[in-house]
């Protein structure tokens, strides 16, 4: 490689560092100063010492922590479901013999064409007569399966070789212990690859909790942190506003960091969701 | 779910196994997305407000209302416009950096990797709060910066020329990583002995990149284009953030305009007609990108 074109490469990099980090940086250093006035007058300046205890009082903001403890249960419990419903589903695609399966299995592929957004007033009327509004039941059990993890999980057991379902039959394992003992330990890596992406789908979704939940009771960061914006309008407390801000992207951010190998295995299935 | 007639190679419990394998799936599925999307379509075809009991049949005049509205033809426009340049700049950036950071296997580099693909995993409606502090124009990053140099910073959020870009500089942000990420590994898959080759033959790196990297990654810059292209489509969360489809719905897309047509509108008929016609834009770009891809043989999702 010309000596030109990787100084050029190298200067390009530089620009997109830049880019990336910029905006995280200014979210920490408004983050750490100690009040409105400072985040005004000295904006570039980091504070001495860091008002670290905004994040502390951000989460002590009514409702932060409600709406904290909300993210936790809703992704926790969609993402545990989804593992299960998928698990079952790839396992009777792959080892179990039926008749029509194919079809069946269209009809899943089917549903990655039907992006919730496409369908939201009949499903806010259906929540509704459910008297589901507002309840963690509407953040959940609509998101207990996903037919792309039933699809990707699928993917994965036909990778593994069926002898070993064959010796497990054999040993008088039954159906159930087979997929939840054997396979899962099997296809550990790309079921946690999974997991990971589901979590962060649920994590992050802003327009369904939106639409569904109507009390803090029931909203979840993504929702909350806007609805701390818009309360505050006029006199924001940029400080405070940021510290909570860090604190939603926080455990995606972490759990990234630690896991990063799983993030991007599944991305290169080449699968995407928002 | 079952044929009533079993034929004699299905063994009968292995059946009732499959059955109740599946029916936590397919239940959910009917429930929440097969029953919805029908009944979205019968929707579509009423006056209704999304509380009343009773729906008024009103045939295709939604469909008429929405296609004889400019603002219908404007958030189409916006939403294409958002999506075109948000795809077209993420791919183009995404792919330099790729090439960038292809040959680099220092430490350094590869915490580059990791750091670019940090945006992507953020939450949306919280990036959003962070970029309307950014591009605040007193006293954000954007209003200091101009403060600095002595000039009065635009009103970038309020201003309909200005408001699309800083919606798709948010979008970029989030999505370089990805697309980074995936021209990487179609790059890690082209033989190192066609470049070789093109050296000895006297190829420029400018000419390898145009004659060999770019048409070797065909297959992979098809697949984001596509992906992208119909995931931007969808944009809800940054822009009803920053701009609620201001001003003057110079940013409104078409998720947008249907969440505002029947949650503050309750116009849920043609909020639902409006999901119709959405539902088949996607539709009509998924199966063009099925089909291309399976003539190319990628086992593309």
């Amino acid at each position: 490689m010309s000596s030109v074109i990787k100084a050029l490469g190298a200067l390009f990099l530089i620009l997109i560092t830049v880019l990336v980090v910029t905006p995280f940086l200014w979210m920490i250093v408004t983050s750490l100063q100690p009040d409105s006035a400072a985040v005004l007058s000295r904006p570039f300046h980091v504070p001495f010492p860091p008002a670290f205890s905004n994040y502390v009082k951000a989460m002590q903001v009514e409702p932060f922590g409600i709406y904290a403890v909300n993210s936790v249960v809703t992704a926790v419990a969609a993402t545990a479901l989804q593992l299960v419903t998928a698990i079952l589903a790839a396992y009777a695609f792959t080892y179990l013999h039926f008749p029509g399966k194919n079809f069946l299995f269209l009809l899943v592929l089917a549903v990655l064409m039907m992006p919730t957004q496409v369908a939201i007033i009949p499903l806010y009327s259906m929540i509704s007569k459910l008297g589901w509004l507002d309840t963690f039941k509407a953040l959940i059990i609509p998101f207990a399966v996903d037919a792309y993890g039933v699809f990707l999980v699928k993917q994965h057991f036909q990778s593994i070789p069926k002898d070993y379902v064959e010796a497990a039959k054999i040993e008088g394992a039954g159906h159930l212990r087979i997929a939840f003992v054997i396979m899962t330990n099997l296809a550990k890596p790309s079921l946690i690859a999974y997991a990971i992406m589901a979590f962060k789908w649920r994590w992050n979704d802003y327009f369904w909790v939106l639409i569904m939940t109507s009390s803090v009771n029931r909203r979840t960061l993504p929702v909350g942190i806007v609805m701390m914006k818009e309360v505050s309008d006029g006199g924001t407390q940029w400080h405070l506003l940021m510290a909570a801000t860090l604190v939603v992207l926080a455990p995606m951010i972490i759990l990234y960091l630690s896991m990063q190998k799983y993030f991007t295995q599944d991305y290169l299935k080449g699968g995407v969701k928002g | 779910m079952r044929r009533p007639q079993l034929k004699k190679k299905y063994n009968r419990q292995e059946l009732i196994t499959a059955f109740l394998f599946l029916l936590p799936m397919f239940s959910i599925f009917i429930v929440f997305k097969y029953v919805p999307l029908l009944d979205n379509i019968r929707i579509s075809l009423t006056s209704w407000n999304l509380f009343s009991p009773t729906k008024k049949f009103v045939g295709l005049q939604n469909y008429i209302n929405i296609f004889t509205s400019e603002m219908f033809y404007q958030v189409l426009g916006n939403t294409f416009f958002y999506t075109f340049w948000s795809t077209i700049i993420s791919l183009g950036l995404g792919f330099l950096m790729a090439i960038a950071l292809s040959h680099r296997k220092s430490k350094g580099a590869n915490v580059l990797r990791t750091l670019f693909f940090i945006p992507n995993i953020t939450t949306a409606s919280a990036v959003a709060i962070l970029w309307m502090w950014i591009f605040d124009p007193d006293f954000g990053l954007s209003g200091q910066l101009f403060n600095l140099l002595g000039w009065e910073s635009p009103r970038w959020l309020l201003t309909p020329g200005y408001a699309k870009w800083i919606i798709i500089s948010l979008s970029v942000w989030r999505s370089i990583g990805y697309i980074m990420l995936i021209y990487a590994s179609g790059l890690s898959s082209i033989s190192e002995e066609i470049y070789e080759a093109a050296r000895i033959d006297g190829a420029s790196t400018v000419q390898q990149v145009a004659r060999i990297t770019i048409p070797l990654l065909a297959p992979t810059t098809y697949f984001l284009l596509m992906t992208t292209f119909i995931q931007a489509m969808q944009v809800f969360d940054i822009v009803a953030v920053m701009t609620g489809g201001g001003p003057y719905n110079s940013t409104n897309v078409i998720n947008l305009y249907i969440y505002q047509t029947a949650f503050a509108r309750f116009r849920a008929g043609s909020a639902a007609a409006l999901s119709v016609i959405l539902f088949l834009l996607l539709l009509v770009f998924t199966i063009i990108q099925r089909k291309v891809s399976q003539q190319r043989g990628k086992d593309y999702v």
